[in-house]
């Protein structure tokens, strides 16, 4: 069955990272690292971005996430989105670059403060912002019920599932941080029924608000080329016949373009998607 | 009266030396402190003999005498347990604070701090087992000042071992109830504390 491009626009650009590198002492673990991704809007739909970063292990991707995320001072080069706190001048909003804090970062472990309960981690979230008190009650009651974790809410993570304490850090972190989201192989060792539970936490943050971009690692391409709308290959670039050994970008796959994108089934051309994927990862 | 003035001793050098203890073991992270809080850390070495002689030059007062060599020796290990509860932290934990845009301040408080109270209670509760025991030894050095030690040391002086023997069950049965006091304070304080 052939997939039909769906219709979008593409609006201001919501993520710029410009000749990025990260070295551990001596050693690069990533370079070159360029990309820009744009805000998307379909019509009638209010729907934010989905990115995939795929790679083999030792690649880079969690050094890449913790630049992104502003946690590991890059070498070279900047990461850039939009500064919502400036107003738009000459048709353009003013970018700034990324601190700690301003992308929400979700590690394999989904890791929360151990000595808070599900409802005092997601005020502790919102403590920065202009909200009163009845206010955040009222937003993080919403956001429980919606999440579905309202009957945990006084537990401590130690006592939550695996999926409640997915949701929760999740959660956390969109609280905190906005409009950003960063997840290191949120996928990673779950079964069916949790990976599930990721999936519509996914569509849920993506379809709450237009800006709102989800980036995330992991192994299982079939499941990168379900979620996405954009796809980057991380690998070892070949120099004079023999493979690197520093992290880049090797090649984007626009998915939007490719009108794989938001479709409702996987059909024969995901497929060869993930084919040329898996190529390209073997070879790097 | 001779289990209460043991008890306060030990209390309040607990007291003080997980003051000085936490103090120096939350600073450590400081590049300053650092090298000093791992030489205390090593300084659990040195004899207690070689303390009280230097310490009798500037104590006079039996009990501050008692007290003061039990703050050092109680700091050194309780120093040194911390300092290994602060290696354990896990950086995901430091780098979940910071990217909910938390200030060195504030990891300090939640991270470090509010996060491993419960470790701290069970530091405090391995190593009081060992000053218990120091209790005595410091007591009996100190006969002025009265406690179980001194009660032992009288009974062993007249060769009265049945007494020795109860005096050993009621230190043995004290030490066993302070740590299940200070297992239970932890469960029931933080109810998230699991292990």
């Amino acid at each position: 069955m052939a997939t039909t491009a769906l219709a979008y626009e593409q609006k201001g650009i919501i993520l710029h990272v410009e000749n990025l590198s990260v070295s551990y002492g001596d050693k690069a673990i990533i370079r070159d690292i360029n990309f820009s991704e744009k805000d998307t809007v379909r019509p009638n739909r209010q729907q934010g971005q989905i990115i995939a970063f795929l790679g083999r292990s030792g690649r880079g991707k969690s050094t890449l996430f913790r630049a992104l995320t502003g946690l590991e001072k890059p070498a070279t080069g900047r990461v850039l989105i939009p500064d919502l706190s400036k107003t738009v001048t000459n048709g353009q909003q003013p970018a700034k670059q990324v601190q700690e804090g301003d992308v929400g970062f979700v590690n394999q472990k989904y890791t929360l403060f151990r000595h808070k309960t599900v409802y005092n981690t997601l005020l502790f979230a919102l403590r920065k912002t202009t909200l009163s008190a009845p206010e955040k009650h009222e937003k993080i009651m919403q956001y429980l019920s919606d999440w579905g974790l309202d009957a945990c809410k006084d537990q401590f993570p130690n006592f939550l599932s695996g999926g409640q304490r997915q949701r929760t850090a999740i959660l956390e972190q969109l609280l905190s941080s906005g409009h950003y989201m960063v997840l290191d192989e949120p996928f990673s060792g779950l079964d069916i029924g949790n990976i599930m539970n990721v999936k519509k936490s996914f569509q849920l943050i993506n379809e709450s608000h237009e800006l709102n971009t989800i980036i995330f690692s992991t192994h299982d391409i079939e499941l990168a080329v379900e979620l996405a709308d954009s796809i980057y290959i991380l690998g070892y670039k070949e120099e004079n016949g023999q493979l690197g050994s520093v992290g880049t970008i090797l090649k984007h796959f626009d998915l939007k373009q490719m009108g794989l994108a938001w479709q409702d089934c996987f059909t024969g051309q995901h497929l060869e998607c993930v084919q040329m994927i898996k190529d390209l990862m073997l070879k790097s | 009266m001779h289990i209460g003035s043991s008890l306060a001793l030990c209390f309040q050098a607990t007291v003080f030396s997980i003051l000085v203890s936490l103090i120096l073991v939350y600073s450590s992270p400081l590049p300053v402190l650092q090298p000093l809080a791992n030489t205390l850390s090593k300084l659990r070495y040195l004899p207690l003999t070689g303390i009280t002689f230097y310490l009798a030059m500037l104590v006079s007062n039996a009990r501050t005498m008692q007290i003061s060599v039990l703050v050092i020796f109680m700091s050194l290990y309780f120093i040194t347990s911390l300092l290994a509860v602060l290696k354990d932290v896990p950086a995901e934990e430091i780098d979940h604070a910071r990217s909910l845009k938390c200030t060195r301040w504030e990891v300090l408080w939640e991270v470090i701090i509010k996060g491993r109270l419960d470790y701290v209670i069970d530091v405090l509760r391995q190593n009081l087992a060992m000053t218990w025991m120091m209790l005595v030894t410091v007591e009996s050095i100190l006969v002025a000042a009265g406690g179980l030690g001194v009660l032992i040391k009288n009974s062993d002086k007249f060769m009265n071992h049945g007494r020795i023997v109860a005096l050993q069950l009621v230190i043995l049965l004290v030490g066993l109830l302070l740590d299940w006091l200070l297992r239970a304070t932890r469960k029931s304080l933080f109810k998230y504390s699991t292990f």
